[in-house]
């Protein structure tokens, strides 16, 4: 989310990108286990930087190569200036090249793409209203009104519930434990069964009204949630869905939230495809729990 | 203490009503038009390498725990 709003908001940084390379965005959770042709190229690519070694060091980072693997620049650092530094030095050493064809098939424990049948949503959440401590730190202010970013996966036999005029338990339940959260700030912990300690929501005429509230102690989210359902032609064509409501806590890897509770908004809505759509649910690491919660 | 008050009372109150819904949806739901979504990013690593082969250019790949494009 800070690299969204800081470095890729660059002129210089977006024409480099745009015109100079092709660039691609990738999770590494994937690919540092993947046993497939992309997880030993992203191994041979990554290595060159610093060793692999999973569990130890974390792979994330930007790294600017040749399509045979060579690595020009590896670096893990957001500052702009350096980030054109070494496009641009990345640009002089850089020497096309041939490269062999790579086999395409992927690890199937990894690879993920929406059911068939699936309907991908986008879903945005953003701090609307918190208590924050003042801080001149440039690193942390961006976190404070940044968007957090996910899909949810809309299964088959869930619309054929929908335009039954019922809202699915399961698509209810996958909703609260996965995406009732506050990713504003990093990676977020999900909402273990036992930690949903009410969840209601009522589907009537297409509108959509429920209430939820998760508790796992040292985090809590207590929400409205609001919405519209539509079908046109027998196929779902509005999925509009609202949640709002007094989140408190943070996770290991969302850390610097707000003091005391905060207010967490978050919106659903169809996703209009694109590349971006590819992008799988962060839940869906675990994808059996992510499809049956 | 402000918060505090606000807080219950939204709470309290009864659930989102359509005038609410429609204003935090288009609050939340940002435009198409942010900066960085001008970069053709893609989100296959192959798909990239064999683009970029073809093309004659290196491959500038964006890697995080958490998608960059998709999560957080």
């Amino acid at each position: 989310m800070w690299d969204r709003a800081s470095t890729f908001a660059d002129d210089r940084v977006i024409e480099l990108l745009r015109t100079k390379f092709v660039p691609a965005a990738v999770d590494c959770w994937y690919l540092d286990r993947a046993k497939d042709a992309a997880g030993e190229f992203y191994k041979k690519v990554v290595s060159q930087r610093q060793p692999f070694e999973p569990g130890k060091r974390s792979t994330q980072g930007f790294y600017a190569f040749a399509p045979d693997g060579t690595l020009l620049r590896g670096w893990n650092n957001r500052n702009v200036p350096r980030m054109r530094e070494y496009l641009e030095n990345a640009l002089k050493d850089f020497k096309p090249a041939e490269s062999e064809d790579l086999d395409k098939s992927r690890d199937p424990r990894f690879a993920r793409t929406p059911p068939d049948g699936a309907i991908v949503v986008d879903v945005y959440s953003k701090i609307l209203e918190a208590e924050w401590p003042p801080t001149d730190d440039e690193m942390i202010k961006p976190l404070r009104v940044s968007t957090g970013r996910d899909h949810l996966w809309i299964l088959k036999d869930e619309i054929g519930s929908l335009a039954a005029g019922k809202f699915p338990e399961r698509l209810l339940r996958r909703i609260a434990r996965f995406h009732l959260i506050d990713n504003t700030r990093g990676e977020p912990p999900m909402w273990t069964p036992a930690e949903v300690k009410d969840l209601s929501l009522e589907l009537k005429e297409g509108r959509v009204s429920g209430r939820a509230k998760m508790d796992a102690g040292d985090r809590t989210f207590e929400a409205g949630l609001a919405g519209v359902v539509e079908f046109r032609d027998g196929k779902l064509a509005r999925f509009d869905l609202v949640s709002r409501g007094i989140f408190g806590g943070e996770g290991q890897f969302t850390k610097n939230a707000p003091k005391g509770k905060f207010t967490l908004g978050i919106a659903f809505t169809l996703s209009k495809g694109g590349e971006s759509a590819k992008v799988a649910p962060q839940a869906a690491r675990d994808l059996r729990g992510y499809l049956a919660p | 203490m402000r918060f505090a008050i606000a807080a219950l009372l939204l709470l309290l109150q009864d659930p989102l009503s359509d005038g609410d819904f429609r204003e935090l949806h288009a609050r939340l739901v940002p435009g198409a038009d942010e900066k960085w979504q001008t970069i053709p990013w893609k989100t296959d690593l192959l798909e990239a390498r064999a683009l970029a082969a073809k093309e004659g250019k290196p491959v500038f790949l964006w890697s995080m725990n958490g998608h960059p494009l998709g999560c957080t």
